[in-house]
């Protein structure tokens, strides 16, 4: 069965090849979870990109104070994890 | 301004600074008499309407208007939209599809209206429509807000 974290971690796998050049081939196994944006070669507006489309296609909304906070995308995850794990 | 049932005229004092800012190109248009806008909000909620006549200086193929105008006036009209629960926002991008040919000079309808908000971003849509009610264009936009 898929946990919460599989469905945050396939989301932001597609959402990575949908928005950040070079990312387009990226599958979830490549995925360093201690690497940040930035380390991809991601701008800041992709990231905005990509954690606005994951908040709307997972439905659930994630306070932008706590994004200050992450250090890397496995944090980023994390958060995302717990907020679906809370609305369902 | 023109009267219609269910828009309520924005007054010029009320637009963002920035709108009215000598230094905008679009205001400066409308100072020296080029353009003319009229904003309203609608009473369907958050959407904004700008009744545009583009009457001097804003063609771009010969007898069409100006495509990076129309970008501009779509700009305009969907960071107007993002205002509506008071919080600033700026462009991040901004997608234009040139559907028809535009006309120009002429005048046109631009409708704005949020799709999507979340705490980092809002999302608009935008179309401009000729006096008959056909699309000409459209747009989309993600307005990233300004902490």
């Amino acid at each position: 069965m898929q946990t919460a974290r599989d469905r945050v971690l396939a989301e932001l796998v597609r959402q990575l090849q949908d928005n950040v050049e070079g990312l387009e081939d990226l599958q979830i196994a490549d995925l360093a979870l201690d690497k940040t944006f930035k380390d991809l070669g991601a701008s800041s507006l992709d990231m905005v990109e990509v954690v606005s489309s994951m908040m709307s296609r997972l439905g659930v909304a994630v306070n932008r104070t706590a994004f200050a906070r992450l250090k890397n995308l496995g944090e980023l995850v994390d958060l995302f994890a717990a907020e679906l794990q809370k609305s369902t | 301004m023109r009267e219609e049932a269910g828009l309520s005229p924005v007054a010029s004092k009320d637009l963002p600074a920035s709108f009215r800012d000598p230094q905008c190109f679009l205001w400066a248009l409308e100072l020296r008499g080029e353009l003319r806008r009229s904003f309203y909000s609608s009473a369907v909620e958050g959407r904004i309407i700008v009744d545009v006549d583009c009457l001097r200086l804003c063609q771009g193929p010969p007898g069409h208007l100006h495509g990076g105008l129309i970008a501009s006036l779509h700009d305009e009209a969907m960071a107007l939209a993002t205002r509506h629960g008071g919080r600033l926002a700026v462009t991040g991008w901004l997608k234009v599809e040139y559907e028809a040919p535009t006309p120009f000079p002429a005048s046109y309808r631009i409708e704005s209206w949020v799709a999507e908000s979340n705490s980092l971003s809002v999302l608009t849509k935008s179309r401009m429509t000729d006096s008959a009610g056909l699309v000409m264009n459209s747009a989309s936009a993600r307005f990233v807000w300004v902490p």
